[in-house]
């Protein structure tokens, strides 16, 4: 059962780590925690549920947009609500990005409700059982996608121009300035691939956890939990923070209680904020 | 003089005589409070439309009946409670204010229902309501009546089908830690002891919101019951139901919200699922049957639970209104006389006591086809 349920932990994990790499970029880039990043999530649910469900779209036409719509608002968002407030203090970037979490959630809301939906699996088919665990293929899915998209990343940060531009920019927005990069342009831009990312994973989560728009919250704050402990600021330390709160998810929903999940959640960040306030990976930026 | 006088009397006449066709055409008005817009506005629009169908019937057989034989029009004025409560309270002073309304229904979240009670109680207006809560009926009001059975009701219904009839004895029991899954809890597992004497062999809480149930499916499926008895919402039940299925659960799930919402959700993890409801629209009696054809003619789809209940409850009130005519005195009196009353969801008590009315409920399972078959009856 141990194996089973980190499995399971692991494809929810998944989630939680693609979000929280999103918060990690924004970071980086543009020096602002985005609060409103789960919405990105749910504006790719609404897409994929209206354009496939609704409509009857196919899934091959239908997840692109759903990763190019909330990505399209992302950089919107960067123009509109966040760059008038780059250089203030903190605080007022913090309260735009709350402010632009409940707008985007209540807009949500007044337009399906707030009850939920289900969105059918990506692939359809029973579980797999591999080696007496079972893993639905929905979770094989989540993990795949996780971990090409990792690798994918990587690659777009380490070998193309963009990705250099995006590192030059969160090592030194003023020498990056001085060496002829368009920082306003690249922080956009990684608000967009940060919002790109979030809507991939809200179509993962989407056959899992149905869609709703009350959705942002809680997978905000378990991502920004993630982040914080594996390391703010890094790329790793986001991945596998997602991945270990999905797993101590389920590990202390079947042998302590699922009441306490929360619990042990915020002990272990409070742990890492006492112990090691770093976090856990914070070299691997 | 004497012409003055005439043409005085020969005015008033007019007068009175042009009136007299708009005083005939008055409607009667009722009152409907629902939740149309924001969570729950999908269950609030088909309340509202059943309610609209049952005036509209009524008005396309000349209007409301009255002692004297006379008709009029019946109208509905509807109010949204948006499933708040201080916006509920002022939509229930809206119609109870209006005193031309001689009763209202709703409202059918309890949330909004109970902090609301006082206004129609001191207003002395008959209310019908679809809400659940046990408390709603306990307070001694006399103006309320509910027109759906409870959750005492319900959990009686189904472990008498999952003890008598399916032969169930390990049973485990897994609710939402929120008021609605806690006192299901509470009175199932009274039930459950006091009437087959049995305790459940494991219990576990969730919280509302969880998405991940493996861990839940797994104790589940480790303490060997052979029926989940779950109590809660219906996004949380169908999440448990489709993890329990991916560990290979093989025993029955029995849940207390199995209804078209949790269909819509759980898709073919619900067949199999079992679950108590105050009515479905394949219940074998012949009213329902009825009902069931008519509507499907007036709407093309399947009515739920809702929409019998104020279709029912609309007809009462114009029943009463044929007996004692259209004030609200007198309604509340004679509704608190009348023992028995047939709607198409059962028989209803309106002189209960308490204003519980009705304590019908089926127990339904889904098929293979998703079709919720009833597999027991409780009148």
């Amino acid at each position: 059962m141990f194996f089973q349920l980190a499995t399971s932990g692991i494809a929810t994990g998944c989630a939680y780590a693609l979000i929280a790499l999103g918060f990690v970029m924004i970071w980086n880039t543009a020096s602002v925690v985005n609060f409103a990043q789960g919405e990105f999530v749910v504006i790719a649910m609404f897409v994929a549920l209206t354009c496939h469900v609704t409509l009857g779209w196919p899934l091959w036409m239908v997840l692109p947009l759903a990763v190019l719509l909330p990505a399209i608002v992302g950089y919107a968002t960067e123009r509109v609500v966040i760059r008038p407030v780059i250089g203030a203090a903190e605080m007022t970037i913090v309260t735009v990005t709350i402010g632009l979490q409940i707008v985007l959630s209540d807009a949500a809301k007044i337009i399906y409700g707030g009850q939920p939906y289900s969105f059918p699996p990506l692939i359809a088919g029973k579980p797999l059982s591999l080696a007496g665990i079972v893993v639905p293929r929905q979770s094989l899915v989540v993990i795949a996608s996780m971990i090409v998209l990792a690798i994918g990343l990587h690659f777009l940060s380490q070998k193309t121009s963009f990705g250099k531009r995006l590192r030059a920019v969160s090592q030194d927005r003023e020498t990056a300035k001085l060496m002829g990069i368009d920082v306003n342009r690249t922080i956009a831009q990684g608000f967009a691939l940060s919002a790109a990312i979030a809507g991939f994973a809200g179509v993962l989560l989407a056959p899992i956890i149905y869609v709703s728009a009350g959705l942002g919250l809680p997978l905000l704050i378990k991502s920004f939990i993630a982040a914080i402990i594996g390391g703010f600021g890094s790329y790793i330390g986001a991945l596998i923070g997602g991945l270990l709160i999905g797993v101590l998810d389920n590990l202390v929903g079947f042998y302590i209680s699922s009441h306490y999940r929360e619990v042990f959640t915020f002990l272990a960040l409070i742990l890492v904020l006492l112990f090691r306030p770093q976090g856990l990976f914070p070299h691997h930026r | 003089m004497k012409r003055r006088n005439f043409l005085s009397y020969l005015t008033a006449g007019f007068v009175t005589l042009a009136s007299l066709p708009a005083l005939a055409q008055e409607p009667v008005r009722i009152g409907l409070d629902a939740v149309l817009t924001g969570p729950g506005a999908n269950n609030g629009e088909r309340i509202r439309e059943a309610a609209q169908w049952a005036v509209d019937l009524v008005n396309q057989k000349g209007g409301v009946a009255l002692p004297d034989g006379s008709k009029r029009p019946l109208e509905l004025v509807v109010v949204d409670d948006q499933a708040k409560p201080d916006v509920g309270l002022s939509a229930i002073r809206r119609l109870v204010g209006d005193k031309s309304i001689v009763a209202f229904m709703g409202p059918d979240w309890s949330s909004v229902t109970y902090p609301t009670l006082f206004v129609g109680a001191e207003a002395g207006i008959p209310q019908f309501t679809s809400s659940v809560a046990q408390r709603i009926t306990q307070e001694g009001h006399k103006h309320i009546f509910r027109a759906r059975s409870t959750d005492t009701d319900w959990m009686g219904a189904m472990a008498d089908y999952l003890v008598k009839q399916e032969g169930k004895k390990k049973i485990g029991v897994t609710y939402a830690n929120n008021e609605f899954g806690r006192s299901g809890r509470d009175v199932f597992v009274k039930i459950l002891k006091e009437t087959h004497g049995l305790d459940p062999a494991v219990e576990l809480s969730y919280a509302v919101g969880d998405k991940d149930f493996t861990s839940v499916a797994g104790r589940l499926i480790q303490s060997g019951v052979d029926v989940v008895v779950n109590l809660g919402n219906q996004p949380e039940g169908a999440l448990l139901i489709k993890d329990l299925n991916n560990l290979g659960y093989g025993g029955l799930f029995a849940f207390n919200s199995a209804d078209s919402i949790f269909l819509d959700l759980a898709k073919s993890n619900a067949e199999g699922v079992v679950g108590p409801l105050s009515w479905v629209h394949t219940k074998p009696d012949e009213k329902s049957k009825a009902f069931n054809v008519e509507f499907q003619k007036r709407f093309n789809r399947d009515p739920i639970g809702h929409s019998v209940i104020y279709f029912d409850s609309v007809n009462m009130i114009v029943d009463a209104i044929g007996k004692v005519g259209p004030t609200r005195e007198a309604i509340l009196k004679y509704l608190k006389s009348v023992d028995t009353w047939q709607g198409v969801q059962g028989t209803y008590h309106p002189s209960a006591p308490t204003g519980d009315m009705i304590h019908a409920s089926v127990v339904i399972r889904y098929n293979k086809d998703l079709v919720p078959e009833v597999v027991s009856v409780r009148e």
